[in-house]
């Protein structure tokens, strides 16, 4: 993927696009990427963001432009399947209500795009902020222990590449009458996640500046957690739920993309896999 | 059995020939105490009759039936369904039951001294106490009764042109009686006695359906047949034999049937009947009392010529007593239970519906059998309603 | 460590997802419900009462199997109504008593399920006298054909009537009542339709007795089919005894918890449990029966109950700073298993009944545990959303802040049996309780114990003209049948009439027993009859002719068609148990001895016969039922709290209550019968609730490193106020049913509200008396708390 050097972007009229430009020419500079740009939506294309498009040309990045009229995630998997690329930015839309019998298309994007997704909510530069991973280290789940694995390396390379400080929030269960003994009470169970943290950071030598272990729904901690040290990016998994189980269940990540106000980089379950040797790679090219 | 085992082991023997003695003794007694188990499944005839065990102090077995009761001595003698045979001597308060080896419905007792009794009753039964009614053995039975008789009627028609005994009686109609009684015997053991008597400890009688009737001069030991000696062309049943002080025998039975004999008991005549419904019974009370179907009672003073006395009732009776004062009670069906005053009969006790078919006075009381077993009822110098303790109950 | 993981990974799992589901799409969830109440509400109000005589016998006993197998043969002795029309003024020699008493006859020919042909009164035409003349035998209808209602007509009645042998048993024996026979078709010959109860019943009360009973004539009701339709009558009183148990536990939940929405919300998913479990019984084509019915009340307390463990967790929570929505999520997640667990045990408790042989029981048990699994779905599902809309009330968080905040809590005086001491004197007297317990119910018996119909109170009506009718007639109520087998056309023979004869005979043997009748009866009285009524002819005669003449006119019913079958009717005086095990006994013995080929008595028909099977299947059951209950519900707990020490704990209270239910069965004179003997078990199923609350959460401070005696404080002040509600609430449920004109109810009521009670205090005082002592090794905490 990441070798494939091509980020997709997605424009649309929406109020983040131009943001979502920025960010992606700040990432291809930085990583030495080609863009690809599609524009999606009813409006004229392009609209909005033509100083923008002359700003990239100015600038030494390949990009490719075009317009596209089919669904977003039809195009999006035709693009995946001509050529992989490492990253799709897009902008953040403003609200997504789940009341709506459909899922919003931000949410589809989050399901189906089979590369990380970076959503852009600002304009600031990353490294006036923190890099904020949210993981759930209490897991047994394999796939899942995996992908807090991916995501604790994806935020800290991009912590380490900008030089920022690396936080890791983790929202722990409530205590739960009659499980094993540790998960029957919440000092406990914060107690547990932490060691938990503590380990998987040391197997994979990273160190986090801080880690905050709160109870309570991703949702509502993992906000707060952002608002209180001011982050402007969290990295964050999901399950990618799709169809039935999604509408029945959701997917955490999907619904925390309206509290925050920092850049979401989403990484599916999954993906971690052939993630790892990669960005071994590109860390290694980098530093 | 148990001392022969010990006498026979005490003596020096080798252990195996104990063994087997103990074995074999073990067997016979096996064998002899299985015996009524295995009659038990048997018939009636040969079945001996259950025991009854005591249900109250009073008054036992309330819910069996009852048709005769006798004095032996002192002692109470009742027998009735099943083979009962109740024995009481505290008059009436509590009984025990005899040991009798048939189960068929016993229909009449008669003691002539306290040892000596006999009882009859379905399917022939014969049977004979001499310990006072403590045990019985059966004498005969309807299969040797029609045996008996097939035997008698044979030797009659063989002997038909000798003896002038058959006085009124000719071939053809010894030679139905015959056939008669063949066909009877093909029946089985079926015929029904009806009432017994005995004079002394050797001479008796008994009567039975269908115009049977036997006589034994060797106390029960050995029966003939008299039924072809009596005239009763159409065989109707003999209900009931009465002894009079004159020496003489009455037969009272089915339609009116009257016959008299003689004191030697030879000569049998028929004495014209004043009813043409059945009598079931005779009593001798300062005079002769016969009584029947319908609430019908007659008396005459020497047997030939008899009066109907008015009794307020439609219902049978079934027997009578005397009580002290030469009164007679009489007692029947739907539990009629009257007693002689003057010329009037009025009840005796508060009324029950379950019928009387025999009693006895002993003392103050008298002892009733009937559908509700025993009853008692307290005779009084005055006559007086007395309360019966009356157990409803029996086969309803 | 693995066997814990394997046990609770998926449990832990579906909470998750239901909990993701619950809080994520909380108007689904709420609309869904409304949906399906709706549906099951037209469910529900389409029940049926459903009562059958098979249904109350068991289903698989040999007496109850020949009887079914022969039901056809035997006209009128299993279902049939006695109407008797007393004179209270006078006798029933009088043209107005004789107008009416005709008048009542005629009306009951018409009323649908009577078998017409079988109808019995003096004023049918099948009841005749007979008479001996010179003649021979003359007989007519009771009744004559010249009847006109004038003295010398009545006085030819009472003549016919004495004539007839029917004093005793159509006419009382004081002449002052009459009685009109009624058998009943338990299905229509023609149609095939089950008999109506309870229109049967109501048709009886309308058109028999409001219409005829007045100044001078009563008139009594008597037989299964009435028994059957009072019932199902006192049954909409127990609708009343409902409305009372809701309102009494609304107005104590609201003083308990404060919160209006805590009181209003638990009691509506409540009453939803029981629409739907209304519903669900319909839709599985379950009707009600006097038993099930009861169960509306038990499903609604055990659902109040636990709801009322959530509401208080939500209040914790709440009083601890969580949104409304928040503290019902963590309510709900904290409460999962153990609620989860309870009602398992509750419902798979229950399900154990299904191994009694009885329908009866077995739809109680279907109705019970579909009951309690419908409460999963509102009590723990839905009620932790709809409280996440509404919360708590910010009276009941300062009441549980004020609680917190209080140094010295009143429960403190319960941790005294967390002492070694205290838990000693508890255990002791514990014990001493169990060996009094043990010694009283060895008096404990099966069966019934009293006269007249047991499902009904001794002064009910019924009972009282049961009463009426045993004091004035001849024919005892409890009536035992011998169905004696012959070959075809053997019923007659002169073997069969005298071994039955002998059988009859032998029944005198037999304390309890009253008188008995058969075809051999017959043959001996109409042989007595066709000889001038002579006593001294009342046998089975040899010849088969006259036995054949002997039996030229047989009563229904005593024998079948084909001669083949002819029923011994025993008459008793009781239907108590040991007298039912004495003629058992005795009949077993004789056919033991005489069956053959040929010939066989089985047993059995008849109400007296129905019961002695019933009390037969009860006397093993009710062991049974013990074993699968109790082994059930430990191994969920074992399951649960995977220790066996614990189990230990949570299930010795249960049986020391078990046992005191026993003892106190025995002293209040109530034997072990259809009704009671489902009532251990549903204790136990239910007061292993308690058991599994307490502990649970003890444990989680347990594991903390408190001692036992802090752990249990803190267990008492947050849990202990609804472990006392839930025995209140309960006990409210089931005590109502005291006042029930059914006296099986009224038993289960009594023995259900004992039993939640001291299953609570057992909770309460034992538990922790008992996790003292067996855990005398200070457990290493799973984290020392810093």
């Amino acid at each position: 993927m990441l070798f494939s050097k091509r980020i997709l972007v997605v424009l649309d009229s929406g109020p983040q696009s131009r943001n979502a430009l920025h960010r992606a020419l700040l990432i291809a500079e930085r990583m030495v990427c080609d863009l690809e740009l599609i524009w999606v939506g009813k409006s004229t294309p392009w609209s909005g963001i033509e100083a923008d498009m002359d700003a990239l040309a100015k600038t030494e990045i390949r990009f490719t432009q075009e317009v596209v009229t089919d669904d977003l995630i039809d195009a999006v998997c035709k693009r995946w399947k001509q050529d992989h690329f490492a990253l799709l930015v897009k902008g953040c839309d403003p609200r997504h209500s789940s009341r709506k019998l459909l899922a919003p298309r931000d949410w589809k994007l989050l399901r189906n795009t089979p590369c990380p997704v970076l959503l852009v909510k600002h304009d600031h530069h990353w490294a006036h902020g923190r890099i904020l991973a949210a993981v759930n280290t209490t897991t047994h789940n394999p796939a899942l222990r995996a992908n807090n694995q991916g995501i604790l390396m994806l935020a800290g390379f991009i912590a380490r590449a900008l030089d920022v400080p690396l936080h890791a929030v983790i929202a722990t269960p409530p205590a739960m009458q009659g499980a094993e003994p540790e998960m029957q009470s919440q000092v406990l169970i914060d107690q547990r996640a932490q060691r938990c943290a503590e380990k998987v950071l040391s197997d994979m030598n990273l160190t986090v500046d801080q880690l905050h272990i709160g109870e309570g729904p991703p949702e509502h901690w993992i906000p707060n957690v952002s608002k209180e040290i001011d982050a402007s990016l969290v990295v964050i998994g999901t399950h990618a739920r799709r169809g039935m189980s999604a509408a029945l269940l959701g997917n955490t990540a999907e619904r925390i993309l309206d509290r925050l106000n920092t850049d979401i980089l989403v990484l599916r379950a999954g993906l971690s896999e052939p993630l790892k040797p990669l960005i071994k790679e590109v860390d290694t090219a980098v530093s | 059995m148990i001392t022969e085992t010990n006498i026979i082991i005490g003596s020096p023997m080798n252990k195996s020939s104990t063994s087997i003695l103990l074995t074999i003794c073990c067997l016979l007694s096996g064998i002899v105490f299985s015996f009524p188990a295995l009659a038990a499944s048997g018939d009636r005839l040969e079945r001996p009759s259950l025991v009854l065990h005591t249900r109250t102090d009073q008054i036992v077995a309330s819910n069996v039936l009852l048709l005769d009761i006798a004095l032996a001595g002192s002692r109470l003698v009742a027998v009735g369904e099943q083979g009962a045979v109740l024995l009481s001597d505290d008059a009436g308060y509590s009984w025990r039951q005899a040991k009798v080896p048939s189960s068929v419905l016993l229909t009449a007792v008669n003691f002539v001294d306290d040892q000596n009794g006999w009882a009859v009753g379905h399917d022939g039964v014969v049977l004979r106490t001499e310990d006072g009614g403590e045990s019985w053995h059966l004498q005969i039975d309807g299969e040797g009764i029609n045996q008996n008789r097939i035997e008698t009627l044979e030797q009659a028609l063989a002997g038909l042109d000798q003896s002038s005994e058959l006085e009124g009686t000719d071939r053809e109609t010894l030679e139905y009686a015959l056939e008669d009684a063949q066909f009877a015997a093909e029946d089985g053991a079926s015929t029904p006695l009806l009432d017994v008597w005995f004079a002394n400890r050797d001479l008796g009688y008994i009567a039975g359906a269908y115009g049977m009737l036997l006589q034994t001069r060797d106390g029960g030991q050995s029966w003939q047949s008299m039924d072809h000696l009596i005239p009763n062309p159409d065989r109707f049943h003999l209900n009931a034999i009465q002894a009079t002080t004159d020496g003489s025998l009455f037969l009272a039975g089915e339609a009116g049937l009257l016959i008299k004999s003689d004191e030697q008991h030879t000569a049998w005549q028929v004495i014209e009947s004043p009813y043409e419904g059945s009598f079931f019974a005779m009593q001798e009370s300062k005079g002769l009392y016969l009584m029947g179907l319908r609430g019908h009672l007659f008396r005459s003073d020497s047997g030939t010529g008899w009066t109907p006395i008015k009794v307020s009732t439609t219902s049978s009776i079934n027997a009578a007593v005397t009580d002290s004062h030469g009164q007679l009670i009489l007692l029947g069906q739907g539990g009629l239970l009257l007693q002689q005053q003057d010329t009037a009969f009025v009840p005796l006790a508060a009324s029950t519906r379950t019928s009387f078919s025999s009693g006895v006075v002993l003392g103050q009381q008298l002892i009733l059998v009937g559908e509700a077993g025993v009853t008692r009822v307290p005779l009084d110098a005055n006559v007086t309603q007395a309360t019966v303790p009356s157990d409803q109950g029996g086969r309803s | 460590m693995n066997m814990t993981r394997l046990l609770l990974t998926p449990i832990k799992t579906s909470e998750q997802l239901l909990e993701r589901f619950l809080f994520f799409r909380r108007g689904l969830v709420v609309g869904l419900f409304a949906l399906l109440t709706l549906g099951l509400i037209w469910q529900a109000s389409q029940i049926r009462p459903d009562a059958s005589f098979v249904k109350m016998i068991p289903s698989d006993h040999p007496y109850v199997n020949n009887f079914l197998q022969y039901r056809d043969d035997l006209a009128g002795l299993g279902n049939s109504v006695r109407i008797s029309v007393e004179a209270t003024e006078g006798d029933i020699f009088s043209a107005e008593f004789q107008d009416t008493l005709r008048q009542v006859t005629d009306e009951v020919f018409f009323i649908p399920g009577v078998d017409r042909s079988a109808l019995k009164s003096i004023w049918t035409p099948n009841v005749r006298w007979t008479e001996v003349t010179e003649e021979g035998f003359v007989g007519g209808p009771v009744i004559p054909q010249t009847y006109d209602g004038s003295p010398d007509s009545l006085e030819q009645v009472r003549i016919n009537i004495l004539r007839s042998g029917q004093v005793g048993r159509l006419v009382a024996n004081d002449f002052k009542s009459a009685i009109i026979q009624v058998p009943l078709f338990d299905r229509h010959p023609q149609t095939g339709e089950k008999l109506d109860y309870q229109q049967f019943s109501h048709q009886l009360e309308a058109l028999i007795r409001d219409k005829y009973e007045r100044a001078g004539i009563a008139v009594h009701i008597t037989g299964f089919a009435k028994i059957v339709g009072d019932l199902i009558d006192g049954a909409t009183q127990v609708a009343l005894f409902f409305a009372i148990a809701f309102v009494v536990t609304l107005v104590l939940l609201y003083l308990y918890s404060g919160s209006v929405m805590g009181t209003l919300i638990p009691l509506a998913c409540s009453v939803v449990a029981v629409i739907w479990q209304l519903g669900l019984l319909n839709l599985l084509g379950y009707g009600l029966d006097p038993y099930s019915m009861l169960v509306p009340f038990l499903v609604f307390a055990i659902a109040v109950s636990h709801g009322v463990q959530i509401v208080n967790t939500i209040t914790l929570e709440s009083a601890q700073g969580a949104d409304r929505r928040l503290a019902a999520q963590r309510a709900f997640r904290a409460i999962f298993i153990p609620g989860l667990i309870a009602l398992l045990s509750d419902g798979i408790g229950f399900v154990t009944l299904r191994v009694i042989e009885i329908e009866v029981i077995q739809d109680l048990a279907v109705a019970a545990s579909v009951g309690v699994a419908v409460i999963i779905l509102t009590n723990l599902l839905l009620l932790p959303v709809l409280m996440s809309y509404a919360g708590v009330g910010q009276r009941a968080i300062n009441r549980a802040r004020n609680s917190f905040d209080r140094e010295h809590s009143y429960w403190s005086v319960l941790t005294v049996f967390t002492c070694r001491r205290g838990a000693a004197t508890a255990l002791m007297v514990a014990g001493g309780l169990a060996v009094v317990g043990f010694v009283l119910s060895s008096d404990l018996k099966i069966g019934d114990l009293d006269t007249g119909a047991p499902e009904l109170r001794a002064d009910s009506r019924y009972n009282l003209d049961n009463k009426f009718i045993t004091e004035n007639y001849s024919t005892s109520s409890d009536t035992f049948v011998v169905m004696v087998k012959t070959g075809e056309e053997q019923c007659s023979s002169f073997e069969t009439l005298t071994l039955v004869d002998q059988f009859q005979h032998s029944l005198k043997n037999v304390a309890g027993v009253q008188s008995s009748i058969s075809l051999a009866d017959v043959s001996e009285r109409v042989t007595a009859g066709l000889n001038e009524g002579s006593l001294k002819w009342r046998s089975v005669s040899r010849n088969q002719m006259v036995i054949n003449a002997s039996l030229a006119y047989v009563p229904a019913g005593l024998m079948n068609a084909s001669c083949s079958l002819l029923p011994v009717i025993i008459f008793l005086d009781d239907h108590r148990a040991d007298t039912l095990l004495r003629v058992t006994e005795a009949i077993e013995v004789f056919a033991s001895e005489h069956n053959s080929e040929q010939i066989q008595f089985l047993m059995a028909a008849g109400n007296a016969g129905f019961e002695a099977a019933t009390n037969e299947v009860i006397s093993v059951a009710q062991y049974e039922m013990l074993f699968w209950v109790y082994g059930v519900v430990s191994l969920l707990c074992l399951l649960t709290f995977r220790s066996i020490k614990t189990v230990f704990c949570i299930i010795a209270p249960l049986a020391l209550t078990s046992l005191l239910c026993q003892a106190l069965m025995a002293q209040l004179g109530i034997g072990v019968k259809v009704a009671t003997l489902p009532v251990i078990a549903l204790g136990v199923g239910i007061g292993v609730d308690y058991g599994i609350y307490i502990y649970s959460k003890l444990n989680t401070y347990l594991v903390q490193g408190y001692s036992l005696s802090d752990a249990y404080l803190e267990t008492l002040k947050s849990t202990g106020k609804s472990v006392a509600f839930t025995g209140l609430t309960l006990a409210i449920g089931v005590v109502l049913w005291v006042f029930s004109p059914i006296r099986f109810q009224a038993d289960m009521g009594v023995l259900l509200t004992f039993m939640f009670i001291w299953n609570m205090l057992g909770a309460l005082i034992l538990l922790p008396a008992l996790a003292c002592l067996l855990h005398s090794k200070k457990k290493e905490p799973v984290h020392v708390v810093q």
